[in-house]
């Protein structure tokens, strides 16, 4: 027996039979995880993405495939074709969490833009409504220095205005004294003299719309006294018809007469006398107050 | 006579040894000391990208197969520690590239919901 070749039909049946006493007897030829594992690999390489970006973990994961697939085809034991079953599934959830993270890098790039897009959009809104609010600041301002100016002016032209009226400031307000000169002599006729100053005050009393005039009458001491306050009074009377026929609303002004009362001259002269023979028109202040009149 | 069964027995056993060692049927060898460092060495790796927030099932299976493989050495298994330190390291390899991309994906959102918020901060000022 000794020289029997060791490879005659005898020796390998013993040795086949050895071998399958020793566990080792020829696998199935499919394994259930390896098929597995195998579906899981085919579907990652399938996606463009993972294909792309985890090109070596897919080839590490098919690798221990292959090994696996070698080993069922050999006929080795289901354990030691699942291990490689199992590298070749936890390799291909590698390459498939590699892909994701370079979407995830990609998005955050993206975001990384699109924030910086939206910072800037925000600052150059931001900038056009501060110049806009700068440019309302800038009229407003403007407008107020107009309204300035033409309140200025305004007063200017008031002051000219009282000025030409030769108006004088007294403790009863702005006085307007039309001499006796402008009337008839003892009579309450306006003489056409008269009729520039009544023009000027008409004026006035129309730029001025919320002033009112108190007109009074005043003669000297000659004549009774009647005779002088009814005089006195129809001349103030006069004025005021004047100035009604010029336009300007009757209810703001008011007549009196004192006769010889008031008088600002001596009546021993006959200048004192013409003096005292005159119509003083009180003008109120803006908003039509009169001083009161005199008893 | 015995003798010569005996040798061929011997003979048998040794090409049946040998044809499960080519079968890949072995259990001997060296201990697995290459491996385990590689798998140690992936966990930390793994740690470091913060697998223990983000992928903790996948770094807590890599963590008990390397402590299996590390009895199973004790106990003279090489061929067992062998395939758990690759498992281990193969699992620790997935914990961390998993724990990447979630911490990515966060950052993702994170940044989806500022521009979402600077959006209505611009509408708002437009008003």
């Amino acid at each position: 027996m000794i020289g029997e070749n060791l490879m005659s039909p005898k020796f390998a049946i013993a040795l086949l039979a050895v071998v399958a006493v020793a566990g080792c007897a020829s696998a199935p030829k499919s394994n259930a995880q390896l098929d597995s594992a195998r579906q899981a690999y085919k579907t990652a390489v399938a996606d463009a993405q993972v294909a792309r970006t985890a090109p070596v973990e897919l080839y590490n994961a098919e690798a221990s495939l292959r090994q696996g697939e070698r080993l069922l085809q050999e006929g080795a034991e289901p354990a030691q074709v699942e291990h490689y079953a199992y590298l070749a599934e936890r390799r291909t959830a590698t390459a498939v969490e590699v892909a994701k993270l370079a979407a995830a890098e990609e998005a955050i790039r993206n975001a990384g833009m699109e924030r910086d897009l939206l910072l800037i959009e925000s600052r150059t809104r931001e900038a056009d409504a501060a110049t806009r609010r700068a440019a309302e600041e800038a009229q407003r301002a403007q407008a107020a220095r107009q309204e300035a100016t033409e309140i200025a002016e305004r007063a200017k032209k008031l002051e000219a205005q009282v000025a030409a009226l030769k108006a004088k400031p007294t403790d009863r307000g702005l006085v307007l004294t039309l001499g006796d000169v402008l009337f008839d002599v003892g009579k309450a006729t306006l003489k056409p003299g008269a009729l520039r100053t009544i023009d000027q005050l008409a004026t006035f009393m129309r730029e001025q719309a919320g002033r009112k005039v108190l007109i009074e009458g005043y003669t000297d001491s000659i004549g009774s006294d009647e005779f002088n306050l009814r005089l006195s009074e129809d001349r103030a009377r006069a004025v005021r018809y004047a100035l009604i026929d010029r336009q300007v609303a009757p209810d703001r002004l008011l007549t009196r007469g004192y006769g010889k009362m008031y008088p600002v001259a001596t009546n021993d002269t006959a200048a004192g006398r013409q003096q005292n023979r005159r119509v003083e028109i009180v003008i109120s202040d803006l908003n039509g107050v009169l001083p009161n009149a005199r008893r | 006579m015995f003798s010569t069964v005996t040798k061929k027995l011997t003979a048998a056993v040794s090409i049946a040894a040998a044809a499960l060692l080519a079968a890949g049927c072995a259990s001997k060898g060296a201990p697995p000391l290459e491996q385990m460092a590689t798998a140690r060495a992936s966990i930390n790796q793994a740690e470091g990208a913060r697998a223990r927030e983000f992928a903790p099932v996948e770094l807590l299976a890599a963590r008990e197969k390397l402590a299996e493989a590390e009895s199973a050495t004790q106990r003279k298994e090489f061929g067992a520690a062998r395939a758990l330190a690759e498992k281990a390291e193969a699992d620790a390899s997935l914990a961390e590239a998993k724990a990447r991309a979630v911490s990515a994906q966060n950052t993702v959102q994170d940044l989806q919901r500022s521009i979402a918020t600077l959006r209505q901060e611009i509408e708002r000022r437009a008003k």
